[in-house]
């Protein structure tokens, strides 16, 4: 991928907007009830990622070819993933209270998130937009 | 502009002599009485569809005209069919029947097999607009079918971490070739194919735009037109790069195969080499020189007297630079994955390209351009063990004259050293001013085209040659003739798709029968149609 800055929020806010969406869902409604905090945890991800992709962008620029290879999206994934659970379980945030989620959980609602996300973005997103991937990864 | 001057003069002569020479008046049996002759009929700048009919020229109508018919020819169109244009509306004028002949053909001169792989990125599918799935998934997909796990799971490793941690995967050949054949008879190619040579673009009274084709053997030459309100230019690559002192030799020496190209056909170097062994001279920093030397090594295992020179004019001190970056050398070549930086096809560059205005793009194609090939390891070890056993060696200097001397060549090089080879293989590239191309000088001497700084042809944001605007008619290109507008690899198949997918966006506003915009669920069903090989 060589997506442009607006190309990584556009991109990021669509999909967790629906993708992510979907599969939180299925999260929120497990064991019968719906416990909220999975969306808010999806939010937290979107707003977030707004900042780390401008550090991604600037690291991306680092390159020759300006291009941030699957690899790398896996690894800004991991890092952003560990900093938010690191940050919900000492300080919380809002719509999370502190220590309030459990590892296990919220690595398997994260990894699901950016596992059907990433592969949605490898492919299948050309079909429906055939222009996103010259524009790096912009919508509109 | 890079054909100012006399040599712009000598390419319009040629273009007059081809013209006027050449196509020399037949006699029009079929003509009126009182009508002019063929030729006649075209040569105003604005002809009339009535008059080309009277002189005997067969005149179609359609609403979008290919030329080329090439794989430049071939993305935009098929991108049409995809958008919903029918079969019938469309025109295709070509000298060959399968829009991949050319490039087939240069890949084999250049010594690429069918199990070679192309410097191209899994998602470039000229078969596919959506280039979804890639080459990569598809290959890896035919691995798993025929149980090959281990080669799926290579494959798959490959796409998830090139080219940080894994070389970058690239088509194979054969693959490219199917999917095009593939593709060609789903969209009813073979229908849209008039097959001929292009002799000339012309404005039409009737507010269209008409392409005069030549065909027919040598004992009757026939002449047809095609006249659309959208045509689409992409003529490839219009010459081969002979650098002046092999012109002159060959000019001297006539058909001498001692010197060839590596896009020639020059299947007769390497068999001398293997018989006889000798020195070859390879001069050229591009992924053909890479090919050409990988191949060289497989004749030096043969024959040890195989000895290779690597003949460039100066050393590579350093590579390219951008911002805080700067391109990797090794061996004398500049290392990159694809022949522009990633970027460059979609992302940042390309957003910064497009911004800049036309008249201060060159700076930034020159920083990111130039001659490189694929850092591939098999390469690099070749390079590497070559230099260390000594049967391939760095030369440097600018070749004032080759000459022969006792059944060699003698190339004479800057600071009165001689070099003498076997034989010698320029991996030069091609001359793409489309000035090469006689249609094309014809099209910008009659019109008064201004050429961009490259000398290429003036695309807009559309590639639309915005000058050749006649009431509701437009001129498209597409390919190498666009270097120097608003896109930089134009000469790759990403950049052929980029360029069909910014024309067709445009045309849309023309109305044409069946075109919708290719998004969304319109985009899903055309796609689901590719994959279950269903006519569009």
């Amino acid at each position: 991928m060589t997506p442009t800055l607006r190309g990584r929020w556009q991109t990021r806010l669509a999909t967790l907007g629906t993708i992510g969406a979907a599969v939180t869902l299925v999260f929120a409604l497990r064991g019968g009830g719906f416990d909220g905090t999975f969306f808010a945890v999806l939010a937290w991800v979107a707003v977030l990622g707004v900042a780390w992709d401008g550090l991604w962008i600037a690291l991306q620029g680092l390159r020759w070819d300006r291009d941030w290879p699957p690899l790398f999206q896996w690894a800004g994934a991991a890092v952003e993933g560990a900093a938010l659970y690191l940050w919900i379980e000492r300080f919380g945030l809002p719509g999370i209270d502190a220590g309030s989620v459990s590892p296990g959980l919220f690595a398997a609602h994260y990894g699901t998130v950016f596992a059907a996300v990433f592969v949605f973005v490898q492919g299948p997103v050309r079909v429906l937009l055939p222009r996103w991937r010259f524009n790096g990864g912009r919508i509109v | 502009m890079r054909f100012a001057g006399e040599k712009r003069e000598r390419m319009l002569g040629l273009w007059r002599t081809l013209l006027l020479g050449r196509y020399a008046p037949l006699p029009s049996a079929g003509a009126r009485a009182g009508a002019v002759s063929r030729e006649e009929a075209w040569r105003p700048p604005v002809v009339s569809e009535d008059a080309l009919r009277a002189a005997g020229i067969p005149v179609e109508v359609v609403d979008i005209a290919a030329l080329g018919g090439g794989l430049g020819s071939f993305v935009f169109v098929d991108l049409l069919r995809c958008s919903g244009v029918p079969r019938e509306s469309v025109a295709v004028v070509g000298s060959e029947r399968s829009p991949a002949a050319t490039f087939e053909r240069n890949c084999r001169n250049s010594q690429m097999t069918g199990d070679d792989r192309l410097r191209s990125s899994s998602d470039a599918c000229p078969d596919n607009p959506w280039g979804f799935p890639g080459y990569g998934v598809r290959e890896a997909a035919r691995a798993l079918r025929r149980g090959r796990v281990d080669v799926a799971i290579g494959i798959a490793w490959r796409l998830f971490a090139e080219p940080a941690a894994a070389p970058t995967y690239t088509p194979l050949v054969d693959d490219l070739l199917r999917s095009v054949d593939r593709e060609a008879a789903r969209v009813g190619w073979a229908q849209m194919v008039r097959e001929g040579r292009v002799v000339a673009i012309r404005k039409t009274a009737q507010g269209r735009l008409c392409v005069v084709v030549e065909h027919g053997d040598a004992g009757e030459t026939r002449y047809a037109a095609v006249c659309a309100q959208v045509l689409h230019l992409a003529f490839g690559h219009p010459a081969l790069q002979i650098t002046p002192e092999a012109a002159r030799y060959r000019e001297r020496h006539g058909g001498d195969e001692r010197l060839v190209h590596g896009y020639e056909p020059h299947e007769q170097v390497y068999l001398g080499l293997r018989e006889r062994g000798g020195v070859v001279v390879v001069r050229g920093r591009g992924i053909v020189a890479s090919r050409v030397l990988q191949r060289l090594a497989e004749e030096h295992e043969r024959n040890p007297g195989v000895v290779c020179v690597h003949l460039n004019r100066s050393r590579l001190t350093g590579g390219h630079r951008w911002g805080l970056t700067r391109r990797r050398v090794e061996g004398e070549f500049e290392l990159q994955p694809f022949n522009w930086p990633k970027a460059c096809f979609g992302g940042t560059l390309r957003d910064e390209l497009e911004r800049e205005p036309p008249g201060r793009r060159d700076r930034l194609l020159d920083a990111w351009g130039g001659s490189t090939t694929a850092g591939r390891r098999g390469w690099r070890r070749i390079v590497a063990c070559g230099l260390r056993q000594g049967w391939l060696r760095h030369e440097f200097g600018d070749v004032r004259a080759i000459s022969q001397h006792e059944g060699h060549l003698d190339l004479a090089l800057s600071g009165g050293r001689l070099l003498e080879a076997s034989w010698l293989i320029e991996c030069t590239g091609f001359d793409e001013g489309p000035l090469r191309d006689p249609v094309v000088a014809g099209l910008v001497e009659t019109y008064g085209l201004r050429l961009n700084r490259r000398g290429r042809l003036p695309v807009n944001d559309h590639f639309e040659v915005e000058a050749m605007r006649h009431e509701g008619a437009r001129l498209y290109a597409a390919g190498t003739s666009t270097l120097g507008g608003p896109f930089a690899p134009v000469d790759s198949f990403l950049g052929l798709q980029f360029a069909a997918l910014s024309a067709v966006d445009d045309i849309l506003a023309l109305g044409l029968p069946g075109l919708r915009r290719l998004g969304g669920l319109r985009s899903l069903r055309a796609w689901w149609r590719w994959a279950r090989k269903v006519e569009p």
